[in-house]
């Protein structure tokens, strides 16, 4: 059973100013040559390659992705310092395949658990040194290379011996597609952060917190990361390709006299340090959190509901990630352990005619706020395009990494992973259109209709969420499940009141057919989305949404009380303190 | 007690906090704001902490570990990314609900979180004492919470089963105070990279060495501990460890690994450059000469395991005998579970587990053994005062090494808890009737011959398990599941067979089997001269049955001689040998 998490969700606030186009020009005219490190990976691909692909059981394509993070992790919690740290590492990643396109290595051994390359992803990743020697790296593709390639003859020997004993498969889909030869190479961003004036800004983020003694954890984070990639393959690609990405996370809990623990969480995604929000901004929302979560203490835990709702643009984006995106990426067509909800659907009408969704990695930004799924060429090798996958209503294209599905023979650019992970299909931004959209008022009245007309007490407004996750395998029942954090009952008349306890469920085609309409508010979260590959960074975009009906389960409920004694706030230290920590009182 | 009463003092406390943030390491024990914090918290917990009519804690222990960790690595003379100091104050809270004799601890079952998983959190960078305290007191509640309820579930299985061991669930030990607040030693990051870009640099040269790796760390830690009987300490601990790591195949594809391994308190006390550049060209020369040599018939007769491999076989089976292992009150889901955690030595107190004529003590006070500089401490995790404990008198089992958790037959702690068990930590083996090296060869020889047998085995290296895991995530899984076995898996790396002419020759990869502890009564001398050397213990008990984990241990062991040993040619098939030709390096 795969569980695909979505969550550490981050919102953008307002339009961010950023300078990345100043910064990669400038740098532009060092980085277009070569690194060594790109040249001494083609050159012992090369000899590889040549020499694999004339034994008995010959190599048919090799890969090597050298992956380097460049990070500055912070964290403070209540106003003080909790870590602080600083690493640079470079990991390899390889793909050997042997047999040909149509029946490789990689074909499934349906019916098995426990296959022998259980590991196989994981020995795979090999860490190599961060100086660009290039013998070093070298010897380090030549010694995995061997062990990739003796373990991928051993997986087509046991792929050819079960495809003769099990059932015909129900897609006779070749196991990868061929791709054009890619060239491209971009300036490596640097990464500078000043960490001693980063540490302050942090202790300041939190210090408000500590002033409650009802709240037991207050954290702020901030990771920033320049993640530079070189990627050959025996099909003539070469590419390297650097990326920056810069977050800001805030978390707070808190927890109800019953014992729920109540969380607020807050994030910023940036490409540039500059593009994270200033202290005045962060701190208003520190404020806001602190608010919300006293407000969540004295709110009321309403019961299982089903009725009609309002998902605010956050909410409704995290909706579509978990009950759409994940069930049109294209591998798990042709995995038959998968609910393939969309398989047989492509040119039937799904959503509402004025409703569109694609995705598209080459956007940077979507109205005013930058995207975290923007990359040029996937970890395939091939390069990035905006999909469409819903054309007015009507479902047109999976997401597509190199390994077919039947009516979809190639790559659409979407092959993507973490470092240290196979890739597979995976969502890059994602975004809802919705033409002739109504204004949120008209929302609203909408709700507020639908409540009068199916005689419900009231109806549901989700606003706020930290995120969600889905199941798409047939082992268990395909359900999705949205975490809100702040959700609203809206009375007949237009009150609305915050209420807590229960989270948004449902299951996918049922869910999809109570969509009536959207609002002209479009909202972004930019996130990581963890699933088989890893965790890549994702973003997801969509107006306010109105939904005929949906249904609300109750938490899971910590049985902890809240803490015995109060907090130990009120009490100053003794005499015995030092002299320079006196002072402080 | 609603917070809004004193908000406004605080909002001036906060506000003035940020400015005024005292460094860390505070001199001396009475003026450290951790300190302060946790001394102020106990006694708030100890006086008020108690939820509705259920009992107070009768024993509350806070230990905040602050470390600094520094390593560098590199392959082939090139550096490896690793972080930068990263430095973490880890807190762990133990409370106790009950009394000594009967309380919530020494349990397994449905719901059961580990004690040192319960009251355990992230304490700040910042002295900052109102984070502290925060911190103290969330960890405090739930571990006390958590009390209750272990305690509640521990009764209840207790109503159908009898308990497994009738001693208390915890011992009194006197009060102590200790103090020790060495500083952190500087770590100079450029000599310790040069150092393990020249000895990562030498398998340059070799392209039959197929994978290698030469990395440095430098750890410091200062625990501060505190608990509710009146027991305080500090304690500094450095460490300097440098691992070169090489593997390659034999000719006929058996994989070989091995590494040479250091462990120091400080980056001066390494050896210096040239004998570390021998021990790389060494340990490079061991490994490729290997590749050709024969692999080992099947034998049965006398061995000599010599230095490193007298230890690294004692390591691996006798020194997990030496440790005490509660046997808890368990659900009967898990009962079985946790009678395999035990260990037999317990039962064996009294009567004879080694020859009359070899002696086992342990003293974590060692400061160095033979001029050998070691890590010592004074005080183990339980503030208990170290001492020197001995094992094993004459062949006799006197004693198992414990922490404050009893077992039948020993009621207090011998000052060797190390993380969430005991753990032993400077093992001396002694033999009162040793012999020189000539005499041991005569001895082993004479065995031979009266076996009727043509040759017999010196053992000089055994396989190394975490050479081969290090360099092979693969090869991490199997170590991990042969560990915690009663007969480990051993295998000699370097052998001779020895002729009566004194002619020696190499053999390969023999399996070594059957040998338990208790073939360790079979041994029948001694030498005279005694080898250093330390390695990591891999205790066979698990976190969840009261024990060990893993940790270094320095041994001061004669080479030993057993009569009676069987040495298995190894079976299986080998990997074949790579089938594109390293690049080849320009030297460096």
């Amino acid at each position: 059973m795969t569980r695909h998490v979505f969550s550490r969700w981050s919102r953008v606030a307002g339009p961010v100013l950023f300078s990345l186009v100043v910064a990669s020009s400038r740098a532009d005219a060092q980085a277009r040559a070569a690194s060594p490190v790109l040249q001494a990976m083609k050159e012992e691909l090369a000899r590889n390659f040549a020499a694999l692909r004339t034994q008995p059981t010959p190599a048919y394509f090799l890969s090597y992705e050298i992956t380097e993070t460049r990070s500055v992790n912070i964290n403070s919690s209540f106003g003080a310092l909790a870590s602080s740290s600083a690493g640079r590492r470079r990991v390899l990643d390889m793909a050997v395949r042997v047999g040909d396109y149509a029946f490789d290595n990689t074909h499934a051994v349906r019916g098995q658990f426990g296959r022998p390359d259980f590991f196989g992803g994981f020995a795979g990743m090999a860490e190599v040194p961060i100086e660009d020697d290039a013998g070093a790296i070298r010897s380090i593709l030549w010694y995995q290379t061997d062990r990739q390639y003796k373990r991928a003859v051993e997986q087509i020997a046991s792929a050819r011996t079960n495809a003769q004993v099990a059932v015909a498969a129900e897609d006779s889909s070749a196991d990868y597609s061929a791709a054009p030869a890619e060239k491209y190479a971009e300036a490596i961003v640097p990464l500078d952060v000043d960490r001693a004036e980063w540490e302050k800004r942090l202790r300041s983020y939190t210090a408000p917190f500590a002033r409650y003694g009802d709240l037991y954890d207050a954290r702020a984070t901030l990771d920033a990361s320049v993640e530079t990639r070189w990627y050959v393959n025996s099909e003539g690609s070469e590419l390297q390709l650097s990326q920056p990405t810069y977050r800001l996370f805030l978390v707070a809990h808190s927890k109800a006299d019953d014992g729920m623990e109540l969380p607020r969480y807050e994030s910023y995604f940036a490409t540039t340090l500059t593009g994270l929000p200033s202290d005045e901004v962060v701190l208003k929302a520190v404020d806001k959190m602190i608010r919300d979560l006293h407000a969540l203490r004295v709110a009321p835990v309403i019961d299982p509901y089903s009725g009609p709702a309002i998902l605010s643009g956050r909410a409704s984006a995290v909706f579509f990630h978990e009950i759409f995106g994940h069930r049109i990426e294209g591998h798990r067509q042709r995995n038959e352990n998968e609910g393939q909800t969309f398989k047989k659907r492509v040119n039937d009408k799904i959503l509402p005619d004025n409703f569109s969704v694609f995705f598209d990695p080459t956007l940077k930004q979507w109205e005013s706020t930058q995207l975290a799924g923007f990359y040029r060429y996937d970890n395939e090798g091939v390069r990035a395009r905006r999909v469409s996958v819903v054309e007015s209503g009507v479902f047109k294209s999976f997401i597509m990494s190199r390994v077919p599905i039947e009516g979809f023979p190639s790559s659409n650019g979407h092959g993507r992973k973490q470092a240290g992970f196979s890739p597979v299909a995976r969502q890059s931004n994602l975004v809802v259109q919705v033409f002739q959209p109504r204004t949120h008022a008209q929302l609203k009245q909408m709700l507020i209709d639908q409540v009068t007309r199916d005689n419900k007490p009231f109806g549901l407004l989700f606003d706020d969420i930290e995120g969600g996750f889905t199941i798409t395998q047939r082992f268990i029942p395909n359900a999705f499940n949205v975490l809100p954090i702040m959700v609203y009952r809206v009375f007949p008349d237009g009150r609305e009141e915050l209420v807590r306890g229960v989270d948004l469920i449902g299951t996918p085609l049922t869910t999809f057919s109570k969509i009536v309409a959207g609002d002209d508010q479009i909202a972004t979260f930019n996130g990581i989305c963890g699933a088989e590959s890893g965790g890549v960074p994702v973003s997801a975009s969509s107006p306010a949404l109105f939904l005929s009906q949906i249904e609300v389960q109750k938490k899971l409920k910590s049985q902890d009380r809240p803490p015995i004694l109060a907090a130990p706030l009120q009490q100053s230290p003794r005499p015995a303190v030092p002299d320079r920590e006196r002072g402080r009182q | 007690m609603r917070p809004r009463a004193w908000l406004l003092a605080f909002l001036y406390f906060g506000a003035t906090a940020t400015g005024a943030r005292a460094q860390a390491n505070a001199a001396g024990h009475a003026n450290d704001v951790v300190m302060q914090a946790m001394r102020d918290e106990l006694a708030r917990s100890v006086e008020q902490l108690r939820l509705d009519t259920l009992p107070k804690p009768y024993f509350i222990a806070y230990r905040v570990a602050e470390s600094q960790f520094n390593s560098v690595a590199a392959r082939l003379g090139s550096l490896f990314g690793r972080g930068d100091n990263s430095r973490t104050r880890f807190l762990s809270v133990e409370v106790h609900v009950g009394d000594y004799a009967f309380d919530n601890t020494n349990y397994f079952g449905a719901g059961f979180v580990p004690s040192s998983f319960v009251g355990f959190g992230f304490m700040p960078l910042d002295d900052d004492y109102q984070e502290i305290r925060r911190q103290l007191w969330i960890a405090t509640d739930r571990a006390y919470k958590q009390a209750l309820e272990a305690l509640a579930q521990k009764r209840a299985a207790l109503e159908t089963r009898m308990r497994p061991e009738e001693v208390a669930d915890f011992s009194r030990e006197a009060v102590h105070t200790d103090t020790d607040e060495t500083p952190a030693p500087a770590f100079n990051r450029s000599d310790a990279e040069a150092l393990v870009r020249l000895l990562s640099a030498t398998f340059r040269a070799v392209p039959e060495i197929y994978n290698s790796n030469v990395a440095l760390s430098s750890g410091w830690s200062l625990t501060r501990y505190l608990n509710s009987e009146g027991t305080s300490f500090t304690r500094a601990a450095p460490r300097v460890t440098l691992n070169v790591l090489a593997n390659t195949q034999a000719v006929d594809g058996m994989p070989l690994a091995d590494s040479y391994d250091v462990a120091v308190t400080s980056q001066a006390g390494l050896p210096s450059r040239d004998s570390l550049l021998a021990a790389a060209r060494g340990l490079t020369a061991r490994l490729t000469q290997l590749r050709q040599v024969p692999l080992a018939d099947s034998y049965e007769g006398p061995v000599l395991f010599e230095e490193s491999a007298a230890v690294e076989l004692f390591n691996a089976i006798v020194a997990p005998k030496l440790i005490a292992t509660r046997r808890p009150v368990a659900n009967p889901q898990f009962d079985r579970m946790m009678a395999s955690a035990t260990n037999d030595w317990l039962d064996l107190l009294g009567t004879p587990v080694l020859p009359r004529f070899l002696s086992i003590v342990d003293d974590p006070t060692l400061r160095s053994i033979d001029g050998i500089p070691v890590d010592a401490y004074r005080v183990d995790d339980d503030g208990v005062p170290a001492r020197a404990t001995t094992v094993v008198e004459h062949g006799m089992l006197k004693t198992l090494l414990t922490t404050r958790v009893p077992v039948t037959g020993i009621a207090h702690s011998t000052g060797h808890r190390r993380g969430t068990g005991a753990m032993p930590s400077h093992v001396v083996v002694t033999a009162d009737s040793a012999m020189t090296a000539p005499e041991l060869r005569r001895k082993l020889l004479a065995l031979a011959a009266s076996q009727g047998l043509e040759y017999a085995i010196v053992v000089r290296r055994l396989a190394n398990p975490r050479a081969t895991a290090q360099l092979d995530p693969f090869a991490m899984m199997a170590v991990m599941m042969s560990s915690g076995s009663d007969a480990p898996r051993v295998q000699t790396l370097a052998a001779f067979k020895v002729f009566a002419d004194g002619r020696e020759e190499p053999v390969r990869g023999a399996d070594i089997t059957g040998l338990s502890a208790a073939s360790f009564k079979t041994i029948v001398a001694a030498s005279q001269t005694r080898t250093v050397y330390t390695t990591s213990l891999m205790s066979r008990t698990t976190p969840f049955a009261g024990g060990g984990g893993a940790g270094l241990v320095t041994y001061a062991m004669p080479s030993l001689l057993f009569a009676n040993v069987s040495l298995r040619r190894p079976r299986g098939g080998n990997p074949r040998l790579p089938l594109v030709s390293p690049p080849s390096l320009d030297a460096r």
